[in-house]
């Protein structure tokens, strides 16, 4: 039975939501500026938090994506995931609705124009813009010693005292950006990769490590595998 | 409406303009998959499993959402769409459990059906399961269980409740991120205008949706049992189309609708001991229907009889065969009835001055007025019925000899006397029978001022309130503490109209000479049981406790027997119901051929509605033996299902509505009927109560792709 009205009333309404989607040229923006990952990730959730959930694709086809999104941010995806998303891309791009359709061709624009960003993301676990993947540490040159590192963190993550450099023990709680933000010097820092800059193994006097640190803190630091 | 030809997969499909591709195809017998399409629902194209390729179209659509053209091609099979379908319902059954040997719907699934016909698996994609912040939603509703996990928003219950029912209890609801089915406010069902009329439930494809369980008898065919009222009905009444019709205010209507499976719908309104109510599903919201109130209640406002021209007037051409009916109660008159509509000529032999059985001589006058009877079994002698009154047959299978057929519908028309007991055969002994017979047909009995009632049943207090009405001093004497084998409603009427009850009360003897009672010789006692193997009574006996409650009168309340003996010509048992030789059974047929028996006769005292019963199947069975097709079936109202049942204020909350009872001091004294007929305003209302179980039956199943030969 086809009520053509109630077909027509829920395209209308899918359309007007589609229209609020970022253009595709926001989804191909340089991967060095923007994680093209979370931008996607971003995009969906805000795409979910609109959609009607009527169908297949708009319901579980975001859900999914975002799922799977999250999945390469958080390196718990393969390229054969990578390979699922884009079968289930393409199958929204066909015959989704129209705001699933704009979503769809959103993550494919991205995916063919940062195509080595993702496969970074997806194979080495690697981030150009430090959104996914990243460690923290406390620049022992910012850092003034003032403690609100020690107050905003969960007990023995981040060691220190007053005068002293902070020192980041354990950093698995503190990846978000109100702990980053925390620090009125600005000493909270990220970095990617194998290679941690380097820093006092326990908290020193504010001063101390600085002077024979200074370069080291830039670039050659100790190496070590990532597990 | 105007015909198209398209060519779906090479075949050449003339379908109705306006239909759906899907619908065009799957009338065409070629199977595309589908979830969310639902014959008796409008589409939406959500689930993606129709999807087909057209020729001239760019990307392939849902064709349940796609209206036929003249010489469209489509493609229903191809790598693409396969593809699609994968995708798509890999992406259902991500958020669906896995668990499917643990469903009440298992075997019984489309989503189960689906991922059989594609052969998908659901580990490609990530599992959607642990995060539904929505699985628990809802669960304590009664009547509609709803086990959230297994949803799959195809949203066909949705469509149920808005387009089709216009309820609109239940909706797509978001929580956070994600989309579930649920009601505003996630509020209980019987907290909404939900109406219960569970076509959520047949339309639902997984288990997300199951009725109650217990709710529907599982020895019936699905479309008898979905409608548990009918079903209950030893006749099958099609209770909820009068209801409905109560509710519409259409009285009349709703009297046809009754009288096409009885003939004594006033009788029943009445005494109808309502089976009915037991199976209604309402009662796990409050309380059943008050179904045979509303029988009363739609009979006695039935100014217009519509329906009495059409019952009245035999439809089958006369078949010149003769047919005697021994008996004119509710099993005589309405196998007589039905046996004249089939075209035979019927008479009833009716031994009492009146017809009518046990509805005008064995029950209390109050309960169930003689006249309302009378009026009954004029319509079934309207019809044609020849009715011979204060004629005994004492040989059954004498009477066949003059005639094609006869029914024994003799019912159990005699009281049991417990002989054993001493001084039981003086004169002022009687049956319960005796005492009723006496007052409804207005004969003389001799029962002096005080009348001891031996028995603890029904009857006990149905004789207690006829005496106390004439003006006797009632003794009801019984060995079961508070008369525990009546029901307690009756028992407290008699005692609030004057009766005294001597419960824990054996009897020894009854006393006087055999010209005048004098008294009953009792002892107390705590407790009895009857031996399993002997059947004999144990007590438990007070000692010293025995003495006399003086009275001028007896009546044994002990059950009724047929009172047939060998010369009524038929073969009987030895507790004289006659038997079929061939099965050594009591059953529609006898020892003569030609003779038939019905009712209380071969099953025993039952109730009015059992009678009826039995008559019809008789009736069926000897129009058989007549020659005819026995088809008893008829339609005297015509009825179209408007499956838009719309809101009703406070639905799951409204009360059922009871007939009031008359104060003591109104009852006593008359024979008038106990209970006042409810108002109008109440029998709409109460009507108006019913779940409507019926709509959902006529709801199309939807067919899985083995149904189809092209797929």
């Amino acid at each position: 039975m086809i009520i053509k009205e109630l077909l027509e009333e829920n395209k209308k309404k899918c359309l007007e939501r589609a229209e609020k989607l970022p253009e595709i040229s926001a989804a191909q923006a340089p991967a060095e500026s923007t994680c093209p990952v979370k931008w996607c990730h971003d995009m969906v959730v805000a795409a979910r938090a609109e959609a009607c959930g009527k169908s297949v694709m708009c319901r579980d086809g975001l859900w999914q994506l975002q799922l799977m999104l999250e999945g390469i941010m958080n390196g718990q995806s393969n390229s054969e995931d990578l390979e699922v998303m884009k079968e289930t891309l393409v199958a929204m791009k066909t015959v989704g609705c129209p705001n699933t359709q704009k979503v769809a061709e959103l993550v494919l624009a991205s995916l063919e124009a940062n195509a080595a960003e993702w496969d970074k993301h997806v194979r080495r676990r690697m981030c150009s813009s430090l959104n996914c993947f990243y460690s923290l540490y406390i620049d022992p040159a910012v850092c003034k010693g003032n403690g609100a590192c020690l107050k905003n963190c969960p007990a023995g993550a981040v060691v220190g005292g007053e005068g002293m450099i902070s020192v980041i023990k354990d950093d698995s709680q503190l990846k978000n950006e109100a702990f980053i933000a925390c620090c009125p010097a600005g000493a909270i820092k990220k970095y990617g990769g194998p290679v941690k800059p380097r820093t006092p193994a326990d908290p020193v006097p504010v001063g101390s490590f600085g002077a024979e640190g200074g370069a080291a803190a830039a670039g050659g630091g100790r190496r070590r595998r990532r597990g | 409406m105007g015909k198209v030809s398209l060519f779906i997969d090479g075949t050449e499909v003339l379908a109705e303009e306006g239909m759906s591709v899907l619908d065009a195809a799957l009338a065409a017998d070629i199977y595309i998959p589908h979830l969310c399409s639902h014959p008796d629902l409008p589409a939406t194209g959500g689930c993606k499993m129709c999807v087909v390729e057209i020729d001239g179209e760019e990307a392939p659509v849902s064709s349940c959402v796609t209206e036929v053209r003249e010489g469209m091609k489509v493609h229903t099979k191809s790598a693409q769409l396969t593809q699609l379908r994968k995708i798509a319902l890999e992406l259902i059954m991500a958020g669906h459990p896995h668990d499917c040997t643990g469903c009440r719907a298992y075997g019984n699934c489309e989503l189960q059906a689906m991922w059989q016909y594609l052969g998908v698996l659901h580990a490609r994609m990530k599992d959607e399961f642990p995060e539904k912040a929505t699985l628990k939603i809802g669960t304590g509703t009664p009547i509609i269980i709803r086990e959230n996990d297994r949803c799959i928003q195809c949203g066909r219950c949705v469509r149920a409740c808005n387009n089709l029912r216009k309820v609109g209890a239940i909706d797509y609801q978001k929580k956070g991120l994600e989309t579930y089915i649920s009601t505003p406010g996630d509020l209980p069902l019987n907290e909404t205008d939900c109406r219960f009329c569970s076509a959520c439930i047949e339309v639902c494809p997984t288990g997300a949706l199951v009725d109650m369980e217990g709710l529907f008898r599982a020895d019936l065919p699905r479309e008898q049992a979905l409608v548990p009222c009918r079903a209950e009905c030893p006749a099958h009444t099609d209770i909820p189309a009068y209801l409905r019709l109560i509710a519409e205010g259409k009285y009349s209507e709703a009297v046809g609708v009754i009288r096409e499976k009885l003939t004594f719908p006033h009788a029943l309104g009445y005494v109808c001991n309502n089976r009915c109510e037991t199976g209604c599903k309402r009662k796990m919201l409050n309380d059943p229907l008050s179904i045979r109130n509303l029988k009363r209640f739609a009979v006695e406002n039935d100014q217009e009889q519509s329906w009495k021209e059409k019952y009245t007037t035999p439809v089958k051409p006369r078949t010149g065969k003769k047919v005697a009916v021994i008996g004119g109660g509710a099993t005589g008159m309405t196998a007589a009835y039905y046996l004249n509509r089939c075209g035979h000529d019927v008479t009833v032999f009716e031994a009492k001055k009146i017809a009518g059985g046990h509805m005008t001589s064995g029950m209390p006058e109050y309960r169930i007025p003689t006249q309302d009877v009378l009026d009954e079994i004029q319509v079934i002698v309207d019809s044609g019925v020849k009715l011979v009154c204060d004629s005994p047959i004492t040989n059954a299978a004498e009477l066949k000899k003059d005639y094609d057929a006869v029914l024994v519908a003799i019912g159990t028309s005699v009281g049991k006397k417990l002989m054993y007991l001493p001084g039981a055969t003086f004169k002022q002994v009687y049956s319960a029978l005796d005492i009723l017979q006496a007052q409804r047909l207005h004969l003389d009995i001799d029962l002096g001022q005080t009348v001891n009632i031996i028995g603890g049943g029904n009857v006990a207090f149905d004789v207690a309130g006829t005496l106390v009405r004439m003006g006797k001093t009632v003794n009801v004497v019984c060995l079961e503490k508070d008369a525990s084998q009546a029901s307690a409603e009756e028992r407290d009427l008699a005692l609030e109209e004057g009766a005294n009850l001597f419960d824990s009360h054996s009897n020894e003897a009854i006393l006087g000479t055999e010209d005048q009672v004098t008294g009953l010789q009792v002892h107390k006692i705590n407790s009895f049981y009857f031996h399993p193997e002997t059947r004999a009574l144990v007590e438990d006996a007070i000692p010293d406790s025995t003495y006399v409650i003086p009275c001028d009168a007896i009546v044994f309340a002990a059950g009724q027997v047929t009172g047939l003996t060998a010369d009524f010509g038929l073969e009987l048992n030895r507790f004289g119901y006659p038997i079929d030789p061939k099965t050594g059974k009591s059953e529609f047929t006898t020892s003569v051929e030609g003779v038939f028996a019905a009712g209380d006769v071969i099953t025993g005292t039952k109730f009015v509605i059992d009678a009826i019963a039995s008559a019809r199947e008789c009736a069926s069975l000897m129009d058989k033996y007549l020659g005819g097709d026995g088809n008893i079936d008829e339609v005297l109202v015509d009825r179209t299902l408007n499956p838009e049942i719309g809101t009703i204020e406070n639905f799951s909350k409204l009360p059922r509505e009871e007939m009031e009872l008359k104060p003591v001091e109104e009852r006593k004294g008359n024979f008038e009927p106990i209970f006042k007929g409810l108002t109008c305003e109440q029998g709409q209302c109460e009507a108006s109560r019913c779940l409507q179980c019926d709509l959902r039956v006529p709801i199309q199943k939807v067919e899985n792709f083995n149904a189809y030969s092209k797929r």
